[in-house]
């Protein structure tokens, strides 16, 4: 090997391959030992939660404020955590990583179906319909077009008809679409709602094809 | 593991942290069952480096519309410049080209650790870094 290992073989090492030159060459270099220890410390987080399979009640439930677009927000460095645990661990993962994927949190047969993926500190669970997000939580949504080209994501204040676009755009022909971006779960006292709406063309809100409004309860901090 | 290897690849650090965010949804929702680290790490790179020049491409086609972010990324300056150059010329150099230059330049791979990410032979690898180091010439000579 000469010159620095590549940063995946530094990370095949730090999920524990046996590599004894990239150990070798680590001992004697302060960067590539630095990454290492960085890629390692992350290991002693709490596992990956997976979720359980729920149907969706989203019409029932009571929604109080919770969200703020944020435009782009990440992954801390949970997550990252959480796949080296789910790697590493040599007790059964929860579940196993072959196991079936969630079904989606809204959906009709052939239809269109939307999932709520939420990062609570370490955690990526895909919400159930029913559980209260919390303020800090960080919202993704994926969606599944079933032919429809254009989506289009809206929030609104409770008791308020206006909707405020979040994000318009084509899915292509993708299966699954993931919304760009992410919203933080914010501690407002309004409430607001999530609309997802497709149609086969760029269209006004109201006139979509297909629409599906959600509500999410919030705990409020104490 | 995997924001680190976003981090290397775009500038901006929200960014960087959004498409960590996606590679690992992705990664979930994939059913990857294989935890052999060679081939998880070998997903995990040739899925966020597509992912990467994805959103590059499509940011440098909607850039006239909206202003340029700011990049945050800690680290050398040099590294953060090769980033930056790199984000400029995006639109202007094929995707596969794009792949293998970041996968070399940015994550330190040889031509035959590349080539086994991307699923193509060396040679195919040293002509597409051929043509991109053509190309970067071209664009960044005055």
């Amino acid at each position: 090997m000469s010159g620095h290992p590549s940063f995946r073989d530094l990370d095949r090492s730090a999920l524990g391959e046996a590599m004894p030159e990239v150990i070798r060459h680590a001992e004697h270099c302060e960067g590539c030992r630095a990454h290492l220890e960085r890629l390692r410390s992350n290991v002693a987080l709490p596992p990956l939660r997976m979720p359980s399979p729920v149907e969706a009640r989203v019409s029932h439930i009571r929604a109080p404020a919770w969200l703020r677009w944020l435009g782009m927000v990440g992954v801390p460095a949970a997550a990252t955590a959480s796949l080296l645990i789910w790697i590493q661990s040599s007790a059964p993962p929860d579940p196993p990583a072959d196991a079936p994927l969630p079904l989606p949190l809204v959906a009709s047969k052939g239809g269109p179906s939307v999932a709520i993926y939420l990062l609570r500190g370490e955690s990526l669970s895909l919400w159930d319909g029913v559980s209260a997000v919390e303020p800090g939580d960080r919202i993704r949504i994926r969606v599944s077009p079933a032919g429809f080209r254009h989506l289009m994501v809206a929030t609104r204040a409770e008791g308020s008809d206006h909707w405020t676009s979040l994000f318009q755009g084509e899915v292509g022909d993708e299966a699954e679409f993931v919304v760009p971006g992410a919203w933080e779960v914010d501690d407002a006292s309004e409430a607001e709602q999530l609309l997802v709406a497709l149609d086969p063309a760029p269209t006004p809100l109201e006139r979509a094809a297909w629409r599906k409004e959600l509500k999410l309860p919030k705990v409020r901090s104490p | 593991m995997i924001r680190e290897k976003c981090a290397r690849m775009l500038a901006d650090r929200d960014e960087a942290q959004d498409l960590a965010q996606e590679t690992f949804i992705r990664l979930w929702q994939s059913g990857i069952s294989d935890r052999d680290p060679r081939t998880l790490t070998s997903w995990m790179y040739r899925t966020s480096t597509r992912l990467a020049v994805d959103r590059l491409r499509q940011r440098r086609r909607s850039a006239i519309h909206a202003p340029p972010p700011v990049p945050d990324v800690a680290g050398p300056d040099d590294a953060l410049d090769a980033r930056r150059e790199l984000e400029r010329l995006a639109d202007r150099i094929p995707a596969a080209e794009l792949e293998a230059a970041i996968l070399h330049r940015f994550d330190r791979m040889g031509q035959r650790e590349v080539a086994e990410i991307l699923g193509s032979s060396e040679r195919s690898v040293r002509r597409l870094l051929d043509r991109f180091d053509r190309r970067f010439e071209q664009a960044v000579r005055p």
